[in-house]
């Protein structure tokens, strides 16, 4: 299978602490790292939500009764199993032709000094990171790509209660042994990407959704994962790719956690990840390893703002 | 006339007629690629994007979406395109065409 072997150590139930160097971004088991499992179920608020106005679009709080009981422990487990039946990738695991990806499988990446807090973090928590080919549960076809479960645990942030994750990302391919932006392959991803607008920045960024969706916020529907709290984890399920023949392209991604506590999103942290299929045909995580940083990165802004100027469209009002 | 014309053509006879969607694939006569409740309704509504020649007649699965079949017609395009039946929760039922872009 034209995987790249170096970056597929076999991952094993004894997750190796990752202990990376990078400067906001620390490498922790699951287990260790993932407050919205653990840590922050512990640390129960009795704060009931209001209502509240989030991307142009009013949306009621939690019911106060539900608010001050503890939250159930999630079992991403399961529901990580549904959707990888669903996607055609629980078979794909088995037969080993994806294979976990040591390093960023059950790791996590932490950002820290969120919102302008010391204590501030958000720990984006990869349950689980896969490599390699898949049966495309919608067509006959073979998928080259990556299957990720990405989990956003809050801590230390205060006021910033609720948490809903937009996810943006660009087509790459390779030109002249560069790494370039790729053409969207939709006339809809297009005008999201500014792709036909010379004066466009961040061109080829754009907001990941359905075409049909008007909502910025990436879980159309619950196999694809959940909003979250300081209770509970976010959580975003993906699993992208390009076709078994494609060479030299992929596509990188940015999940952001943002906070609406006062109606405009306020972008707690970012992780960038990606895969990129080089001219073998060996498809390799890029960046080889995620990073998470504090606050917005430019691309989600400017990408927020080309969706917020899209008639119909509920704007993510960052 | 092509295979393309001959799937398409059966497909819209199928719709026009009274035939229950369990039926749909004997009727129209060639294996679906996909059909609920096998593959789900989520799954589908992010696989298939609208085809630019048929733009008319988009997949747009909502709560009224009861069931969705679909096959797979020829192209030289890199992406599958496919033709297929939408049947509401009415019993209403409609032709779509789309494209499924790698996910």
């Amino acid at each position: 299978m034209p995987v790249r072997r170096d970056r597929l150590a076999a991952v094993t139930k004894e997750h190796r602490p990752g202990g990376s160097s990078l400067s906001q971004t620390e490498g922790k088991t699951a287990s260790e790292a993932t407050p919205g499992k653990v840590t922050l179920v512990q640390q129960l608020s009795s704060e009931p939500g209001l209502a509240r106005v989030e991307g142009g679009t009013l949306f009621s709080g939690p019911d106060p009764t539900i608010s001050n009981e503890a939250p159930a422990l999630a079992t991403p487990e399961k529901t990580d199993a549904e959707y990888e039946k669903s996607m055609g990738v629980e078979a794909a695991i088995k037969s080993k032709k994806m294979l976990p990806v040591a390093g960023i499988d059950g790791q996590s990446f932490v950002a820290t000094g969120v919102a302008g807090k010391k204590d501030g973090q958000v720990t984006f928590t990869f349950d689980r990171a896969f490599i390699g080919d898949y049966k495309h549960p919608a067509i006959t076809k073979e998928v080259r790509g990556v299957h990720v479960s990405i989990s956003a645990a809050l801590s230390g942030l205060g006021e910033h209660k609720e948490v809903k994750l937009i996810q943006i990302l660009r087509s790459i391919k390779k030109v002249g042994g560069k790494i370039v932006t790729g053409e969207p392959d939709t006339a809809k991803r297009k005008a999201r990407s500014g792709w036909d607008d010379d004066k466009a920045t961040s061109k080829g960024w754009r907001v990941d959704g359905l075409d049909s969706d008007t909502s910025p916020f990436y879980v159309s529907d619950e196999v694809y994962g959940n909003h979250g709290s300081d209770k509970k984890a976010a959580k975003l399920r993906d699993t992208p790719g390009d076709w078994t023949t494609d060479t030299d392209m992929g596509k990188e991604f940015r999940t952001c956690a943002v906070s609406y506590k006062d109606g405009k999103g306020t972008v707690l942290a970012c992780v960038d990840w990606g895969y990129f299929i080089d001219d073998k045909g060996v498809a390799s995580f890029y960046p080889a390893k995620p990073t998470a940083t504090a606050g917005a990165v430019q691309e989600l802004l400017d990408s927020a703002t080309r969706w917020d100027g899209i008639a119909g469209n509920t704007k993510a009002n960052l | 006339m092509t295979h393309e014309d001959a799937i398409v053509t059966k497909v819209r006879a199928a719709v026009a007629g009274p035939v229950a969607f369990d039926s749909l694939e004997a009727n129209v006569g060639h294996k679906a690629v996909a059909r609920t409740p096998a593959v789900p309704l989520a799954i589908i509504r992010r696989a298939i994007v609208e085809d630019p020649q048929h733009p008319d007649d988009v997949l747009a699965i909502d709560a009224d979406t009861a069931d969705v079949i679909y096959w797979e017609r020829p192209t030289s395009d890199r992406n599958p395109h496919v033709v297929g039946v939408q049947v509401k929760r009415d019993g209403s039922r409609r032709i779509f065409f789309g494209v499924i872009p790698p996910p």
